[in-house]
């Protein structure tokens, strides 16, 4: 050994000699031991699968009945849930006063569009875009808002076309809260990792029809899409993301 | 020469130089390997964008094997001074980083830790004798750069869309182009941010860098300019007219042509022909309007 320390005697490079060994046994060698590098990351597959379901079940959303329920591609996305509803208040109109103040109009129709994480790997890709070239569209009066108590920020536009106007409410939800930006996510998955565990996520999208002729006016529709839309996001915390830790 | 005559021999027998290869080889090789298995194998999309490190990594080795002499005669700094400190501060964010376990922070321990050997073992002469090899190796480290610039991009994406929509217009067919979308008998096309070339513009900017180095034209800020520049463009239009293809390909019903130029080989011809042609564009610049008199061979 003592060509060795003679060679590499100052102490800079003893210092880096032993900072690397150092990371070579802490971090290197387990990994070489049992095969198991930090990009493969296996994690979370059993709440994946859960979420997936959300693909071909949809959600009950209280004060709301299905009409319709189907799996559909959206400009190439595959897995899209789309839940065509209607506001049961129609059913037992017998209480029209209470409705009027809580639940959804009578005869008010909405669509949910979710689209759960479908791999690991998966993460959220501006779908808003795949759903303007799927709607065929005109996008305007954009504004970013928050739904009741809920930290969360959602996307809110008026998407029109010749045969009438629509209130459209958009976000990526996740355990720890909701935004429609990517990036918003993708710190909260960064976080998450950093703690070993991660963000499973879903893609909502809230259509409410607002009226059929020319450019309607989405601010009267806004009470009844932010109470949709707050709905949503609890059933889904409760649900979907209650087992998640955060 | 100030050093030891037991270390002017770089890689002698147990020679820190060669030991120093083996932690880092023993630490980086299976992470290399993973990054080539991505890029040759067409990993996941936002591996993908970082592609262009399959020549960049090898350049970069090159570049430092070949100015190996000017290492060795740098003298070793002897005390601890802010740029060796701050040397030594990027070690320590290596460790961090590489013990992380996250993948980002395993692939961005690789630059800062080879910056930060720079900086401890030669101080700021050694990180600028390496800054080319160190801005190569940093570009083609997968990071979520692409990932987070890509809701970003929308206009050009949006601008892309218009022009290949214009062309086909001009060419007497039916298109309608609506933000992103171009659609023609009843098929539709995304101008999609990969498709937008994103991973074309870095892949062009990289080689612009790589001539940058090659023509020995880095010192000139407008050589710069120019270089990257011609790259970004050169991508752009590259872009519009590969959208215009497909767009003819898939509106027209010609899906194995289409399938041949989007995610077949024909699509890496094409990149390589824009590449070629990036190459012969900038080659041209040297030639007929050269910066200085002097041969642009860096070998020289």
């Amino acid at each position: 050994m003592v060509p060795l320390a003679q060679r590499i005697s100052q102490p800079s490079k003893l210092v880096v000699l032993a900072l690397l060994l150092a990371v070579c046994l802490l971090g290197a060698l387990p990994a070489y031991w049992s095969g198991h590098w930090p990009w493969q990351d296996a994690a979370q597959a059993a709440q994946l699968a859960k979420l997936r379901e959300l693909s071909s079940k949809g959600l009950a959303v209280p004060g709301w009945q299905t009409l319709n329920l189907q799996q559909a591609e959206i400009s190439g996305q595959k897995g899209w849930a789309v839940q065509a509803l209607s506001a049961s208040g129609s059913a037992s109109a017998s209480s029209p006063a209470t409705l009027a103040l809580d639940g959804p109009k009578a005869g008010q129709t909405a669509t949910l569009l979710l689209l759960p994480q479908r791999s690991a790997d998966k993460k959220p890709q501006v779908e808003w875009l795949n759903i303007d070239g799927n709607q065929r569209w005109t996008a305007d009066q954009l504004s970013h808002r928050s739904l009741g108590t809920l930290a969360l920020q959602a996307r809110f536009f008026r998407g029109w076309t010749p045969q009438g106007t629509n209130a459209v409410l958009q976000w990526y939800t996740w355990p720890g809260g909701g935004d429609a930006q990517p990036s918003a996510w993708f710190f909260a998955d960064l976080r998450a990792r950093l703690s070993g565990h991660r963000q499973p996520w879903v893609a909502v999208c809230i259509v409410v029809p607002t009226d059929s002729l020319g450019l309607g006016d989405i601010e009267t529709a806004w009470p009844e899409v932010a109470r949709l839309g707050e709905a949503v996001q609890q059933i889904l915390a409760r649900q979907y993301f209650a087992s998640a830790v955060h | 020469m100030s050093q030891p005559t037991s270390l002017s021999k770089p890689f002698g027998p147990f020679s820190f130089d060669l030991l120093l290869l083996g932690l880092v080889t023993i630490l980086y090789g299976p992470l290399l390997f993973h990054w080539y298995d991505g890029w040759l194998n067409k990993g996941d999309l936002e591996h993908q964008y970082f592609s262009h490190g399959l020549i960049g990594l090898p350049f970069a080795a090159y570049i430092a094997w070949e100015q190996r002499q000017r290492w060795i005669q740098l003298p070793e700094p002897e005390r601890l001074g802010g740029m060796r400190l701050l040397g030594l501060g990027l070690l320590g964010l290596a460790v961090v980083f590489y013990l992380g376990g996250i993948p980002e922070s395993v692939n961005l321990s690789l630059p800062v830790l080879l910056a930060g050997l720079c900086l401890w073992l030669r101080g700021g002469a050694g990180l600028k004798l390496q800054a080319f090899p160190l801005l190569l190796v940093l570009f083609a480290t997968p990071t979520p750069v692409p990932y987070l610039m890509e809701p970003y991009i929308l206009p050009l994406q949006s601008f892309i869309a218009s022009c290949a929509g214009y062309l086909l217009l001009h060419l007497g067919l039916d298109v309608t182009v609506s933000g992103i979308y171009l659609y023609m008998a009843g098929r539709t096309v995304e101008v999609a941010p990969h498709c937008a070339g994103l991973k074309m513009l870095f892949t062009s900017l990289y080689i612009g860098l790589m001539l940058l180095y090659w023509y020995q034209a880095w010192p000139s800020p407008s050589r710069w300019f120019l270089y990257l520049a011609s790259a970004g463009l050169l991508s752009v239009v590259a872009n519009i007219l590969r959208n215009t293809l497909l767009t003819f390909f898939h509106g027209t019903g010609r899906e194995s042509a289409f399938r041949w130029l989007h995610e077949g080989w024909g699509g890496d011809v094409y990149s390589a022909l824009m590449l070629g042609l990036l190459i012969l564009i900038i080659n041209g610049y040297e030639r007929w309007f050269p910066l200085r008199s002097a041969s642009p061979n860096p070998q020289s």
